[in-house]
């Protein structure tokens, strides 16, 4: 088995590994809260998702200024990996945090401003990938994608001050008890691992793609003379 | 739904939607792998 296919194998282990701690710790240990009763169970799942969300959106901030310094691929595909991750994290932040409302305010939805730019964030990057995917021009994508990866950032802060700086149903702080606060220790652990592992397979796979569109393109000299710059095409 | 389901649907609505994309990902990284194959004359990766 290949380096990388090892420490993919590793990853994907400990991950799932960690998890399974997590929700063990969710299912038996952590007591239920006393004001909102069962429902605030969603809140250690909720909330470390909501942060890797921000951290993703942030190394997608952070790429696309180092492709409008540098001019390098490596950076676009950061970007863009790191964007991709994030509609997915703020899908399942969107998700959990609507299953809350319903449960513990009664309806599905509000306009509330966490709530509102919780949402314009998600479309702000799901528009990201979709206007990658309408620009054929590698250079002209890249650059276009940069630009626009870093004015989405913006929202990213809009979304962690509304709840200080305008009245919101959502709430701006919890008190968690010590066995609460360890299992959210315990599930920020997997989250983070899941969405930088992601991140990673995402970007090595793009990477391959360009690389292998590049040998493609090239005239055929003999079998078996590609090299690949992730170490001699590995799997996963 | 009582409270206990809301908390049960949550998660592994959630838990499916992060794992499903990493599976999707992984699919797509043994296709990109038969690619390379093809290339390398069934060859892709390399003992270390």
């Amino acid at each position: 088995m290949c380096r990388q296919c090892k420490q993919t194998l590793a990853w994907l282990i400990t991950t799932m590994l960690f998890f399974a701690i997590a929700i063990a710790l969710v299912a038996g240990y952590v007591p239920t809260e006393a004001t909102m009763g069962p429902i605030q169970k969603i809140f250690y799942l909720h909330l470390p998702v909501a942060i890797a969300t921000f951290v993703a959106c942030l190394i997608c901030f952070a790429a696309s200024v180092g492709y409008a310094l540098q001019r390098d691929m490596k950076w676009d595909r950061l970007a863009s990996a790191a964007a991709r991750v994030s509609v997915v994290f703020c899908s399942v932040v969107l998700l959990t945090g609507m299953i809350w409302g319903k449960s513990a305010w009664g309806q599905w939805w509000t306009w509330s401003p966490r709530l509102t730019f919780s949402l314009v964030l998600w479309l702000l990057y799901v528009v990201y990938v979709m206007v990658r995917a309408s620009v054929e021009s590698p250079q002209r994508r890249a650059i276009i994608a940069a630009v626009y990866g870093i004015i989405a950032f913006l929202d990213v802060p809009l979304v962690y001050l509304s709840v200080r700086l305008m009245p919101d149903i959502h709430p701006a702080s919890v008190e968690l008890a010590g066995s609460m606060k360890l299992t959210l220790i315990a599930w920020f652990g997997p989250v983070f691992m899941l969405m930088f592992g992601l991140i990673a397979l995402r970007f090595r796979i793009d990477q391959r793609a360009a690389e292998l569109e590049k040998v493609e393109s090239e005239p055929i000299t003999a079998p078996g003379q590609m090299t690949w710059a992730g170490g001699a095409g590995s799997a996963l | 739904m009582t409270t206990g389901g809301y908390v049960i649907v949550a998660y592994v609505a959630g838990l499916a939607i992060l794992w499903g994309y990493g599976v999707h990902l992984i699919l797509a990284a043994r296709k990109q792998v038969r690619r390379i194959e093809q290339h390398n004359g069934g060859k892709s990766c390399q003992s270390s």
